[in-house]
């Protein structure tokens, strides 16, 4: 239960950020388990996030063949005026990731 | 104008008065004579211009006049009245004439009862213009009637010329018998006289004496030329009372004049200077309280609301159980598998709003339980419509086990048949290390947050933003090994502190000129909304509040010992480094006049180091008995302990809160409960002591100085002095400092702008004091690379800096007119020197560079006052406590000077010292 409060605390306190638009996660089926952002966007984010992570997990995977143990651990997508930062986590049973939306430039 | 028929009879009634008044004639021309050489020459001037326009007039209208009324006399002689004066020349002095001689002159003649000032008036504008009332009552009244000054020659000319014997010359002969108008029964007398001396002139017959004439009055109006409103109100009229009451007060005014503050006894009364006591004046610093009390009727409203509030969450979480638990109905159902349809995912949604508001209802685990429980019986459940809670886990998981695999939907109703199953409802909760990727994620936010103030930091400009500043500095891009670093931070510290940034990093960079740019404002909660008024490094990390009255909300260690606390806000707090054998030492001074010693190795004992006394004498500041009062140790507050801080922020912020509504300044503190403490008598000493000390005392230049406000004037302030009245003596203590080389003396500033030197060990006196600041003195500091130099800011708007052998300060700077709250030393470069100020500037002064300007200057917003500001130790970056309860952490640039050599800054600092000095010798010790 410590362990919940303590990953409740860290979402509000990370949604107070300045700039943050949103925080998704999704688990390994692309589905949205917890989300800040409307329904259209989460599952724009959703779908298209899932598929953008398999690709560059596969990516780093095929980068590092000899390196079994390697893995991606972070994805952070720059644009003119968002910038998504993507952290999966691929263990087994429980693969999820963890989306955050924020707009670099608000003051 | 005049139109009247008058009785030959009567008129010769009037010329035997007439006659009988010219009998006393020489003795009143004598009199008359006197009064007009009296009234003076200008008078005396008017008079024959005015009998000239007279006669010029008389013959000039003589057709004008003569129109529809014609008086004839018995013998058929036109006996119409010529007027006296005719108004020909132009100019105001001869109209006025005119308006005598011919209008007013009549109505007064008559003598009707309208006689009045006016009427006088009038003739006095007639006659001067210039001539006061009284003038003009002099020829209106009957002294006047026997002497008047017109009753000379020349209206004897007039008269005879222009009435001639004429009926007018009667008829105002009979008026002036009658009335009070002298001026005219004499003008009648000459012109009575002249008729009779003409013979033939009148002839009074007896038909004309028998028979009736009709007089006929018409009343011309009023001319008003000139008037004088009386200073005589009478005592019934209206306005009378409001008067009188002025006249009370003015009386009121005359009697008390004397000894009144304003009244000055010279040639002329003039405003009083406003006194002052000292050369420059400042405001007492700003404090407030702020409280709140909660009775207990509040408590159990907030505690009903509370429930009410749960009640409501319940109630909803268990409303959204019905769609849903018909939704995993329908899923279990379909056993299809992957469905993306946006129905699905629609309800997917709401699963995971209602598993958080089922965690809100789960507060009370029963009732939670219970309303899942009723929700599948409703709904017909499977297996089970038992009604014991225990039987849902067995439910839970035959529902699982019931042949759903694969597919979303399963994943689903897994996730809840494990919530159920589990009593917990957070998915989030089965996720593991989601507290660490939250850790990572939120250190990659902060970074975009911390970034530029990092790269600020170390000269380097962000990636992404515009780059305005410094363009001649060759860019780097940032190391990502030190990136790293920095992003390491730990989860919960929010805010990210100097100490994370002062890794390495050394500027060597000194060329230049010296820049301050904000990297960002830090508050903490415990400080929100009080003003940070004193902060202090602590060297093994915790962090210390001294909240000044209670020390109840010291997040680490506090003080909640009654007796211990300072009874006025803690001015200033310093950790003292005795070196590794001894622990450090906390000391706080404070304006209640003791400097306490705090020991942190036993929860928090106190030791009064001294106790600050005012010193009365010019010659020998005799130093005061000081208690030396261990207390004993204070009881052990539950929950304490010296936790290392786990913010990296190695602070110690004393925040003003304080006790009383403002610290008294002058006079008398009320502490007498505090002195008369048991334990620690307040031991009055022989004053033989204190003159016999130390030749430092004897050396002491005072300036000359005027009793104190609190202090007792004449020789009843001798008499107290012996009699070591220590109630008012309390001087309140502003601000210390310790030597870094000598960690037994400090300095301790006071209120009245002196500074005195201690010592720890011998309590009982200062070892000397320096005199010069004008205000109370704000802040102290050694020189870390001169021991004998010190430094003060003072609220007279100077830092001053002193040499420890000097009793006058060796320099002295000031930039504007603002009360210096605060001044350190640069630690990493001899020359430079910071000031706070109460308008919001933190100056940077460079010795080397000038002691007139600072080197550069920082500004907060407005209306925030800078309370205090403080040099990080290894960091170029100065710390600075805002009035707004912030502390803004400044960067400094080009001004540190890690490299050099202590041996080196010490040169550079005699130097410049010398330079400075050299240059303005007197200015800076006369000031």
């Amino acid at each position: 239960m410590g362990d919940i409060t303590l990953v409740e605390e860290t979402f509000k306190r990370i949604s107070s950020h300045k700039g943050i638009l949103g925080i998704v996660v999704i688990n390994a089926d692309g589905i949205p388990i917890r989300t800040t952002l409307e329904n259209n966007l989460t599952v724009q984010y959703a779908a298209l996030a899932s598929r953008l992570t398999a690709k560059a997990r596969s990516a780093v995977k095929q980068l590092n063949k000899g390196d079994r143990e390697d893995e991606l651990a972070t994805l952070r997508i720059r644009s003119k005026k968002h910038e998504i930062i993507i952290n999966p986590a691929f263990e087994k049973g429980h693969e999820y990731q963890l989306i955050v939306v924020q707009n670099p430039s608000s003051e | 104008m005049r139109k009247s028929v008058l009785s030959p009879r009567k008129e010769h009634d009037a010329e035997s008065g007439n006659r009988s008044s010219l009998d006393k004639g020489p003795a009143q021309a004598r009199q008359s004579v006197r009064q007009s050489s009296r009234y003076g020459g200008s008078r005396m001037s008017m008079r024959p211009s005015a009998a000239r326009a007279s006669k010029i007039g008389g013959r000039g209208t003589e057709v004008g006049l003569v129109g529809d009324h014609k008086v004839v006399d018995a013998e058929g002689k036109d006996r119409t009245p010529k007027p006296m004066l005719v108004f020909r020349a132009p100019g105001p002095l001869k109209a006025a004439g005119s308006v005598m001689g011919s209008d007013s002159f009549q109505d007064t003649g008559f003598g009707l009862g309208r006689m009045s000032s006016n009427a006088s008036s009038m003739m006095a504008g007639g006659f001067g213009g210039r001539l006061s009332t009284q003038q003009s009552m002099n020829f209106g009244v009957p002294s006047l009637h026997t002497g008047s000054p017109i009753a000379n020659s020349e209206l004897w000319d007039f008269e005879s010329e222009s009435a001639n014997g004429s009926p007018r010359g009667s008829e105002s002969g009979m008026g002036s018998a009658r009335g009070p108008m002298g001026v005219i029964k004499e003008g009648d007398e000459g012109g009575g006289r002249a008729g009779m001396a003409r013979p033939g002139a009148v002839a009074v017959t007896p038909e004309a004496l028998e028979s009736a004439h009709s007089v006929r009055l018409i009343e011309s109006a009023n001319h008003w030329i000139w008037t004088l409103p009386g200073s005589l109100v009478p005592a019934s009229g209206s306005d009378a009372a409001s008067v009188t009451s002025a006249n009370v007060r003015y009386a009121t005014l005359l009697r008390e004049r004397e000894g009144n503050d304003r009244q000055v006894h010279g040639e002329a009364q003039t405003l009083n200077p406003l006194l002052k006591a000292k050369e420059t004046q400042t405001e007492a610093r700003s404090t407030s309280t702020a409280e709140c009390q909660v009775g207990n009727v509040e408590l159990q409203a907030t505690e009903a609301e509370n429930d009410g509030s749960q009640d409501m969450l319940e109630a909803s979480a268990s409303q959204q159980q019905r769609p849903m638990s018909r939704k995993q109905q329908e899923g279990a159902e379909k056993d299809d598998g992957f469905q993306p349809s946006p129905d699905l995912t629609a309800s997917l949604l709401a699963s995971s709003n209602f598993e958080n508001m089922a965690v809100l209802g789960n507060l009370n685990p029963g009732s939670g339980l219970e309303s899942t429980r009723s929700s599948f019986a409703e709904h017909g459940g499977l297996e089970h419509q038992g009604s014991s809670a225990s039987s849902l886990a067995p439910f839970g998981l035959g529902r699982d086990s019931s042949g759903m695999q694969g597919g979303l939907t399963s994943a689903v109703v897994s996730l809840r048949t494990t919530r159920d199953q589990a009593g917990q409802t957070n998915p989030l909760g089965l996720l593991p290390s989601l507290p660490q990727l939250l850790a990572v994620m939120e250190a990659a936010l902060l970074q975009r947050t911390h970034q530029p103030h990092f790269l600020a930091y170390r000269d380097m400009h962000p990636l992404w933003a515009p780059q305005p500043t410094q363009p001649t500095r060759p860019q780097q891009l940032p190391a990502s090994a030190s990136e790293e670093e920095d992003l390491a931070l730990p989860d919960s510290a929010a805010a990210s502190t100097p100490r994370d940034l002062s890794k390495e990093e050394s500027m060597s960079n000194t060329t230049g000129s010296a820049q301050l740019r904000v990297l960002w404002e830090w508050s903490s909660q415990w400080g929100q909304d009080l003003a940070t008024t004193c902060m202090a490094w602590n060297k093994d990390g915790t962090v210390q509040l001294h909240d000044v009255k209670s020390r109840q909300a010291a997040p680490t260690e506090s003080s909640k010992v009654g007796h211990a606390k300072h009874s006025e806000a803690v001015a200033q707090v310093r950790w003292v480094d005795r070196g590794p054998d001894h622990a450090e030492l906390l000391i706080s001074i404070s304006p209640d006049g003791r400097v306490t010693s705090w020991s942190l190795s036993e929860g928090l004992a106190y030791t009064d180091l001294m106790k600050l006394r005012r010193v009365a004498s010019q010659q020998t500041p005799r130093a005061r008995p000081a208690q030396h009062a261990a207390q004993g140790w204070a009881p052990h507050p539950p929950g304490t302990g010296s936790k290392p801080g786990t913010s990296g922020m190695k602070s110690s912020v004393g925040s003003g809160r304080p006790g009383s509504p403002v610290p008294a300044v002058t006079g008398p503190n009320p502490r007498a409960s505090l002195l008369a403490r048991p334990g620690s008598p307040d031991l009055p000493m022989p004053s033989s002591r204190g003159v016999a000390h130390g030749k430092d005392m004897t050396r002491v230049a005072s300036p000359p100085r005027g009793p104190k406000p609190g202090g007792m004037p004449g020789g009843r302030r001798l008499a107290g002095m012996r009699a070591d009245s220590s109630l008012s003596r309390a001087a309140s203590g502003w601000c210390l400092a310790f030597n870094p080389r000598e960690p037994r003396t400090y300095l301790a500033g006071t209120e009245e702008g002196l500074v005195h030197r201690c010592s720890v060990t011998y309590s009982e006196q200062y070892l000397s004091t320096y005199s010069g600041h004008m205000g109370p003195v704000t802040a102290l500091q050694w020189c870390p690379f001169r021991p004998s130099l010190f430094l003060s800011a003072s609220a007279d708007w100077t830092l001053k800096l002193w040499e420890e052998g000097q009793m006058r300060p060796v320099l002295t700077m000031q930039a504007v007119n603002e009360e210096v709250n605060d001044a350190a030393w640069c630690p990493a470069r001899s020359t430079v020197l910071a000031s706070a100020t109460a308008g919001g500037r933190l100056e940077l002064w460079d010795l080397a560079q000038s002691v007139v300007k600072p080197a550069a200057l920082y500004c907060a917003p407005q209306g925030v006052r800078l309370a205090c500001l403080m040099f990080a130790q290894d960091a170029p970056v100065i710390m600075a406590g805002m009035s707004n309860g912030n502390v803004a952490v400044i960067r400094v640039h080009d001004v540190y000077d890690w490299d050099a050599s202590s041996s080196s800054q010490e040169a550079a600092l005699k130097a410049a010292l010398e330079a400075n000095v050299v240059k303005s010798p007197q200015s800076t010790a006369g000031a």
